[in-house]
């Protein structure tokens, strides 16, 4: 034990006296700290456009004129995404995905207004933020502390030093890591443990759950991440001849986790399962409504047995009899079929979605950099099930709004009467105003399965590859 | 002279084939590159599918119109047919056009913003904004990896491939004791250096060339008027930005320092050029020109009358209109016949005068963000070629922000097509038919010559690296 403290405190001294760590460290902190800094400003601009137009749009809706339920679901209202407050750490696929939408009868409409749409084509270069820093350049630094942790001491003749003072091969090799581990921690835990606070006692984020649970498991997937990063460099140090090779190999493999592997996997995604475009998925829709599901009655016939089941259920001969508005009846009837229908297609879509994605999550088992990746996505909430999340909770909104019209319609007024018929802000307060959270962070890592066994893997491979190695060395030099 | 050349030539190139790594790098970015090609040909195709089927759509629903006409009317489905062709009263807001963003040939090789816009929109005579605003379905993952096309390939790939061949240029024969026998030679250690890195010269910028040319054949007849400025603009961009980073790497050479220090230093420049500077100006864009989406949901909303029975509003409304846009005019007494559809019509087109500054102001936040990353370019040269391309294949904000002018004018043509009929009380004729409106791009300014001052900042830079890491060969060996 006293060894590899010295191991390790020896360590810790030939990193902190190298010109370019130190160089790299600084650089690193500034370009976090901006990160951070910038990530806090465009949340709360964000935040506070979405909070005042919600709040608009609720206004709007509370004092609109007395009229036609049916036309108020018309008119509808709109729903505007609220930022996560975890999102100034990882931006994720916000700026990819559509900030608002509107909500009206019949029809469900696609988000409005992608960020991304509002900048020139730099933006598909990456936006900075703390997730960047992490995820691309603390790799970097990793590399920078660690390819010639080895061959430099095989280089000096030191490695064969150690060794004759009954040194194992294993306990340099972990004195390495625990050091190299240390000094990255440094950076991390303050950070992370800085945001444990604020999030325990001066923010109020009521839009993501779990938000201390969050961080907490942020922070441990970073360090895996770094434990990676870092076993893996260590590994190629142990293997390489030269600090030169080390170097230009742990180079080539950043390129190729970073680069390279997260492209490729998202086109093959992408051309292997294409998705409709917004025209034909709205066709297939409205060809539905009007045919049927398979198995089911036509538009028209599906009318014909709504009116034969209402006249059945009170005892009438003509609708103009009924003691309600056939019509809200009517036009509930065609929403719920409509719903039916998208749902279909809708879970279809998703599928679609899925299958491309599943090809990036495999990807982790060839690049940890796609698993952490999406994992700190889905900790932030800024991944495509936040996106999907949002979505579906829009929809239960929207069928609400638009069912309480309608009924009303029907309960409070004749067979025949429309425009006769004005509710009034009494009915539109019954429609409470549209709030959002996100989703348990259980469900959260329910859904990145694959992407934490690669993790695991990962470093139970990298651990085994340096015990091994270093095993085999043990019995070379014996 | 010319024969000691040969020499090197010769040497370099049996080095080069005995590599087998080299070799597999090379061949692997080729087989990326073919890869790219077709993967790009692949999603523009699948929109150009989308845009043949849409037209097939809307060329039948007209032709359903036309027909109209000559079918004897028998029974209600063809009454309604026939009233939906002849009345403007329906068929302003019933007829269904699209205005489609023609995509360029080369589109494919840099597909830029192209899949985070929508490419078509459908239009009616209804509010403008109620219809454009929409985002088509997108796979928010894949737009936030970007696209796996030749213009990445180029970008990010060769100059990782330059730094590979090229970074242990001098200081590997520093490294391996071969130094004091070339200081011999008499042709000077740096003309020695300077003739290896032209080999390489060749040897990658041929491929870049070849696998651009491959893109561009594919693609499209490069041959055809409107391709050849496009050929032209990615076969000299790709020579100029290769020959960049040969330039770049010729000063790291020209140091003289380890090989080891020069990987760390030429992926240090890659990592600054490609990610680092992109995704600080991303930030810095969104900071300094922070952009409210929100105020324009509200203008997308469908809209009515107060009270759609109510003569006196609808007269109002038609009065109110008039006095906007004059073209339609009609005396009071006149325009009782389809008083709601009048007033509806009257209604929406208000709506978009009323809400065209709203529009025009996002749209200006747009542009100046655009043009503000413009003047950046000159920072790194990987944005600047990255724009060119999408210029040129019509993929950028500018080009998208033409189609959206156009856009504008279209839906003008579509309404004055219809309200000349819907206020002056005249039904549509079969001939009508042949003048309806047809969606064409308006041309925008050339920008050739801001294209060729971008291709000029990143010569300007390569001669600059270039002689400067030539002087400092040259100094050290005198």
């Amino acid at each position: 034990m006293k060894v590899l403290t010295l191991l390790i405190k020896k360590e810790i001294k030939i990193a902190l006296r190298q010109r370019l760590i130190r160089i790299m460290a600084i650089i690193i902190v500034l370009l976090l700290s901006t990160a951070l800094w910038a990530g806090y400003i465009t949340y709360n601009q964000q935040q506070e456009n979405v909070e005042l137009a919600q709040e608009q749009r609720r206004i709007e809706w509370l004092h609109q004129i007395d009229k036609n339920p049916h036309t108020a679901a018309h008119y509808g209202t709109f729903v505007f995404k609220p930022k996560t407050l975890l999102s100034l750490f990882d931006f994720g696929l916000d700026t990819f995905t559509g900030t608002s939408k509107y909500l009206e009868a019949h029809y469900q409409h696609e988000f409005m207004f992608r960020p991304a749409q509002e900048y020139s084509s730099t933006i598909r270069f990456g936006q900075l933020s703390a997730a960047l820093v992490f995820q691309l350049l603390i790799p970097l630094l990793v590399i920078f502390l660690s390819f010639n942790s080895f061959t430099s001491e095989r280089e000096n003749g030191t490695l064969r030093l150690l060794m004759s003072q009954h040194i194992s091969y294993g306990t340099i090799a972990t004195g390495k890591i625990a050091a190299i581990l240390l000094i990255l921690f440094s950076l991390l835990v303050p950070l992370f443990t800085v945001a444990l606070i604020f999030s325990n006692n001066y923010i109020n984020a009521n839009v993501i759950q779990d938000l201390s649970f969050r961080i907490l498991l942020l922070l441990v997937l970073y360090a895996l991440y770094i434990v990676i990063f870092v076993s893996l460099s260590v590994w190629v140090s142990m293997l390489s001849k030269t600090g030169r090779n080390s170097l230009l190999i742990l180079l080539s493999i950043w390129v190729f986790f970073a680069v390279i592997v997260p492209k490729t996997a998202t086109g093959l995604g992408t051309q292997l399962t294409p998705l409709p475009s917004l025209k034909i998925f709205r066709n297939t829709i409205a060809d539905d409504i009007k045919n049927g599901l398979e198995g089911d009655l036509s538009a028209s016939e599906r009318r014909k047995e709504l009116e034969k089941t209402y006249l059945k259920k009170y005892q009438k001969d003509s609708l103009h009899q009924l003691p309600i508005n056939f019509l809200g009846i009517s036009l509930q009837a065609g929403e719920d079929y409509a719903a039916k229908v998208y749902d279909h297609h809708w879970q279809k879509l998703e599928q679609t979605i899925e299958k491309q994605n599943a090809i990036s999550s495999w990807a982790s088992f060839i690049s940890p950099y796609i698993a952490i990746r999406n994992l700190s996505m889905a900790l932030t909430s800024t991944d495509v099930n936040a996106y999907f999340h949002f979505h579906k909770h829009t929809e239960v909104y929207r069928r609400n709004l638009v069912k309480k019209m309608n009924m009303d319609l029907a309960k409070n007024s004749k067979n025949g009467e429309f425009f006769e018929y004005k509710a009034n802000e009494n009915l539109w307060k019954t429609i409470a105003p549209f709030a959002y959270t996100t989703t348990s962070v259980n469900r959260v890592i329910a859904s990145y399965f694959i992407e934490i066994v690669a993790i695991f893997t990962w470093i139970i491979l990298l651990l085994f590859a340096i015990y091994s190695y270093s095993k085999k060395i043990k019995a070379s030099y014996v | 002279m010319f024969s000691v050349f040969k020499i090197i030539i010769k040497n370099e190139w049996l080095h080069f084939i005995r590599n087998k790594f080299q070799i597999g790098l090379l061949v692997g970015v080729l087989i990326l590159g073919v890869a790219a090609v077709f993967n790009g040909i692949l999603l523009v195709n699948s929109q150009k599918e989308t845009i043949a089927e849409i037209s097939k759509i809307e060329s039948k629903e007209f032709q359903g119109y036309e027909d109209a006409f000559k079918n004897e009317i028998t029974n209600q489905e063809q009454k309604r047919h026939y009233t939906n062709a002849t009345n403007p009263a329906f068929a302003w807001h019933r007829h269904t056009y699209n205005a489609i963003f023609p995509i360029h040939d080369y589109a494919s090789l840099s597909i830029g913003q192209l899949d985070l816009n929508p490419f078509y929109f459908r239009l009616t005579g209804m509010s403008l904004y109620y219809q454009i605003f929409e985002n088509d379905i997108a796979n928010p993952l894949k737009l936030f990896v970007g696209n796996f096309d030749l213009s990445f390939i180029i970008i990010y790939l060769f100059p990782l491939l330059i730094i590979t061949f090229t970074y242990s240029l001098y200081a590997q024969e520093k490294e391996q004791g071969i130094l004091p026998m070339l200081k011999l030679q008499t042709l000077g250690v740096d003309r020695i250096v300077i003739s290896q890195w032209a080999f390489y010269f060749i040897l990658i910028t041929g491929l870049a060339l070849g696998v651009t040319l491959l893109g561009l054949l594919c693609s499209g007849n490069i041959l055809k008027a409107d391709n050849q400025y496009p050929v032209f603009i990615w076969l000299v961009g790709v020579f100029m930005y290769c020959s960049f980073w040969f330039g770049v790497m010729l000063l790291i050479i020209g140091l003289k320092m380890s090989s080891a220090f020069n990987a760390i230093m030429s992926l240090g420049i890659w990592l600054v050029l490609l990610i680092v500077i992109p995704a600080v100006l991303n930030i810095w864009v969104t900071i300094q020109y922070p952009i409210d989406n929100t105020p324009l949901a509200a203008i997308s909303r469908r809209n009515s009358m107060d009270n759609e029975n109510d003569p006196n509003e609808a007269h109002q409304i038609i009065q109110d209109f008039f006095r906007q846009d004059p073209r339609y005019y009609r005396p009071k007494d006149s325009v009782s016949n389809n008083l709601a559809a009048k007033a509806y019509a009257g209604l929406t087109s208000l709506q978009d005068i009323h809400n065209t500054l709203h529009v025009t102001t996002y749209r200006h936040q747009v542009r100046q963000r655009d043009l503000w990353t413009k003047k950046m370019n000159w920072i790194s040269p990987a944005i600047n070629i990255q724009e060119l391309f999408n210029q040129v294949g019509h993929t950028d904000v500018s080009s998208y922000q033409h189609f959206q002018q156009s856009i504008k004018i279209f839906h003008d043509q579509i309404t004055a097509f219809y309200f000349k009929k819907l206020f002056w009380d005249k039904k549509i004729q079969q001939s009508d038919y042949k003048n309806r409106p047809v969606f064409r791009l308006v041309e925008g300014k050339t920008l050739r010559f801001y294209a060729l001052m971008d291709l000029g900042k990143i010569v300007g830079a390569f001669f600059l690296f270039a002689t400067i890491g030539w002087l400092l060969l040259k100094r050290k060996n005198t």
